[in-house]
């Protein structure tokens, strides 16, 4: 009997490793997907940390491996599922998660939170193209919002602001997008832009404080000093309100009419501040120099209100208005996960009804 | 108040104390009450308290409402004017102990030593006092001529016509029994013809291959204001004391290592200055993180530690003017020393506005230039070209007041950065002379020969008239 020529015997070894191939990968595919509803199960069920930190070591130990592939596969093929089975409403407790696990990778030292964006933008995509009612895509821009705050947070300013305009397509009256457009456009400065988005966040809101200061700020860097000038002096005469949007306010009316060379009116507007602001630098400074203009003040109260300043640990108001706090995502922030509560229990019902993957569990 | 105030072994508790926000602002007024009454409500707020009855007695009453914003602060003011004082205990107890009466510091601005003077007398005093000051009282040859009983602590006297020697006397008293006292001589003349003349002084720098040059005389300087050529009436060389405002930015990436440096460098410096020089030290990010008042002793910098790291904008304009008006009270010769790695981000003063004060100081200041990148960067208060002329404009304010940009390569070089300027400083000559007061606002151009070949003369250029 004649043996088996060699070459024949190597070429059944990589047909065989060929053929082992995709076995291993669905493997891997099944593994990953497991994994993922193991995640949302948890989540679902108000362990929120456990969840974030599972999710977040997945995506990082899998990152360019097969692995990887197979939990991206998993967020997008879960997500179509649940919303075809629940509506597209289900997504939110995802988009909320992943949203979460890129804020956690973000604010790890070595960036690694690129890898936790591209599934938070894919769920997103995927929310938006099922949103069908308008109170769906209220919340997929809502979501869009949120996760751009976190990007903003990051530095990722650019994108952010690309994700903060797809909000606003889809609700052109999202008060928390409009004022990160506004916020943006800023510092970008492109002061005519900011002022169009204040002036339709106005529109819904008219009482917002903040926005109110900025349009005025952004009004005057523009030309349109009058205008700005009424807001500021509205603001500041607001009884009882010193806080750091009234201090800003009172520092840029007071630093108008310095300009104009009235110190005497930059100096009343100055005086009326409580002695509490007075612990802010800028006021004290600036009421310093109005002083000293006026050939008036102490030195010894300047040094006092520096002290104060430097004893106090709240943040100064130019540097609040710098970080613009966004209150209105706060809030918008709030809405999301109170309508989350409901979805998250309806979709740990689906999950423990249909997916026979966690019944060992 | 500061924390040095209290026993070194009690520091930690100390920081907790100043770093307590005061209560006055949430309870009743507190003037008027009794003592025993207010301290039992402070104790009720959770602080530990130990007195005896014999100190807190119970006609004492609140004589004045608290304005302070720390708890030692409040606790000060409210037991100062009974002559009690609050100590750092065991465990962190409060004890309310007799008050040690505590010297105050005064001196004079007006009249400066062996000043001129005619038959009315300015004087200007500065006062330190870590209590409220009840009176000031001015005799001249020891009769009293005048009473002070708030600041500013000025006045002019009429003195009877003559010529000669006055010794000016300043009394302080403090209201929770500190005393001060200081004398200085004026040389009092008669007028014959009138001519308004204003001692000035001119700090000049002179460098000869980048280094400064000493030994020169008086001889060695010509002194031409306006075009006028003017006497060189006083010549003094660097040893005239020197007052020094240390400004050091510890925003963004000067936190960590950049900071330590920063606080080394400045810490040398202080150890450098002599026992007539007084400074004070301004530390500042987006926000002011110390200041310290002006002091003849070694400031000590340990507790001033490091912020920690965070992103932080540089609010560099206003602490460059702070530190200006804080040198207007100071009577020797004004230095600011300025350690800042960027341009200013959020200030609300634009630099045009410190220039002006520049302009009105006498101070020269030094700028210790870490990085030099440019300003490129924006923000929602200022775009790229705002931020450029800030800087131009710093750059503007460094030249007129007669200082120098002195630029380091890395944060390793700070330390030998303070070494240079206090060398500078040293080396520096003092000419003073007599100058005729112009209408006010005048800007003055002066111009200093000196009488060698091949050297750098650096010094303010334009004065402006009081």
């Amino acid at each position: 009997m004649m043996a088996p020529p060699r070459t024949s015997t190597a070429a059944g070894l990589v047909l065989c490793l060929l053929a082992l191939g995709p076995v291993a990968e669905a493997a891997d595919r099944r593994e990953a997907r497991r994994e993922y509803l193991e995640v949302l199960s948890l989540w679902s069920q108000g362990s929120r940390d456990r969840a974030v930190d599972r999710l977040a070591v997945a995506l990082t130990d899998s990152e360019g491996s097969g692995r990887r592939t197979g939990i991206d596969r998993a967020v997008g093929s879960t997500a179509r599922r649940l919303a075809r089975n629940l509506g597209a409403g289900a997504l939110l407790p995802l988009a909320l998660l992943h949203e979460e696990v890129y804020a956690r990778q973000a604010r790890e030292p070595r960036g690694r939170a690129s890898g936790a964006l591209r599934p938070a933008l894919e769920l997103l995509s995927i929310f938006e193209a099922e949103a069908k009612t308008r109170d769906d895509r209220a919340v997929v821009s809502a979501l869009q919002t949120s996760l751009a705050g976190r990007m903003a947070e990051a530095h990722v300013e650019v994108a952010s602001l690309g994700l903060t305009r797809s909000a606003l397509r889809a609700d052109p009256s999202n008060r928390a997008a409009l004022f990160a457009v506004a916020v943006s456009a800023e510092r970008f400065g492109d002061h005519a832009a900011a002022v169009r988005s204040l002036e339709a966040l106005l529109r819904v809101d008219p009482e917002h404080r903040e926005s109110r200061l900025r349009l005025a700020l952004n009004l005057m860097r523009i030309g349109e000093k009058d205008e700005g000038l009424e807001e500021l002096r509205r603001l500041v005469s607001e009884g009882g309100r010193e806080d750091w949007i009234a201090a800003v306010a009172r520092q840029e009316l007071a630093r108008h009419l310095i300009d104009r060379d009235e110190i005497a009116r930059a100096r009343d507007v100055l005086r009326e501040i409580s002695d509490r602001r007075l612990r802010d630098p800028a006021l004290a400074v600036q009421t310093a120099f109005v002083d000293e203009r006026s050939d008036g003040g102490e030195v010894e109260d300047l040094f006092t209100a520096l002290s104060r300043a430097a004893a106090t640990s709240e943040a100064p108001s130019r540097t609040l208005y710098l970080r613009a706090p966004n209150d209105l995502l706060e809030e918008l922030r709030r809405d999301l996960l109170r309508r989350e509560q409901e979805w998250s229990s309806r979709l740990d019902r689906f999950l423990r009804d249909r997916e026979p993957a966690l019944s060992g569990r | 108040m500061t924390p040095g105030r209290l026993p070194r072994l009690v520091v930690a508790a100390a920081v907790v104390l100043v770093a307590t926000p005061s209560p006055i602002s949430a309870g009743p007024p507190y003037e008027g009450r009794p003592l025993r009454e207010v301290l039992a409500e402070l104790e009720e707020a959770g602080l530990a308290l130990v007195y005896s009855s014999d100190l807190v007695r119970p006609e004492m009453k609140v004589r004045e409402e608290p304005t302070a914003g720390s708890l030692q602060g409040v606790l000060e003011e409210l037991l100062g004017p009974h002559r009690l004082a609050p100590e750092i205990g065991p465990r962190g107890r409060i004890l309310i102990v007799r008050r040690t009466a505590r010297p105050i510091e005064v001196r004079f601005g007006r009249p400066i030593p062996g000043e001129l003077v005619t038959n009315r007398l300015e004087v200007a005093l500065r006062v330190h006092a870590d209590e409220p000051v009840d009176r000031v009282r001015i005799l001249v040859d020891g009769k009293q001529e005048a009473v002070l009983t708030k600041p500013p602590f000025r006045t002019a006297v009429d003195l009877a016509a003559g010529d000669g020697e006055r010794e000016v006397t300043a009394h302080v008293e403090g209201g929770w029994g500190g005393r001060g006292r200081a004398s200085v001589e004026a040389r009092q003349y008669q007028v014959t013809d009138s001519i308004e003349l204003v001692l000035r002084q001119l700090f000049v720098t002179v460098a000869k291959a980048g280094r400064p040059l000493r030994g020169l005389t008086e001889e060695d300087f010509e002194l031409v204001e306006d075009g006028t050529r003017r006497e060189i009436v006083t010549f003094g060389d660097g040893d005239e004391p020197l007052s020094a405002a240390v400004l050091l930015d510890l925003s963004g990436s000067m936190s960590g290592v950049g900071c330590e440096l920063a606080l080394a460098g400045a810490r040398a410096f202080l150890s450098r200055l002599s026992v007539a020089d007084r400074a004070m030290v301004l530390a500042f990010s987006d926000r002011t993180l110390a200041v310290t008042p002006f002091r003849s002793s070694r400031e000590d910098l340990s507790a001033h530690p490091c912020p920690s790291p965070h992103r932080s904008s540089t609010v560099l304009n206003d602490h460059l003017y702070a530190g200006l008006r804080l040198l207007d009270e100071e009577t020797s010769r004004r230095v600011v020393v300025l350690l800042t790695d960027g341009a200013d981000v959020s200030s609300v003063l634009d630099m045009s506005d410190v220039l002006w004060k520049v302009e009105q100081s006498t101070a020269t200041i030094y700028w210790i230039r870490v990085r030099d990148e440019g300003a490129t960067f924006k923000s929602a208060w200022r775009g790229v070209e705002d931020n450029r002329l800030q800087e131009e404009l710093l750059e503007r304010a460094v030249e007129l007041s007669g200082g120098r940009i002195v630029r380091l390569e890395d944060m390793s070089q700070i330390g030998s950065a303070f070494d240079a300027i206090v060398d500078e400083l040293r080396a520096q000559y003092v000419l003073g002379y007599y100058s005729e007061q112009g209408a006010s606002g005048e800007p003055r151009r002066m111009r200093v020969l000196v009488k060698r070949l091949w050297v750098d003369v650096r010094l303010r250029e334009t004065y402006r008239d009081d």
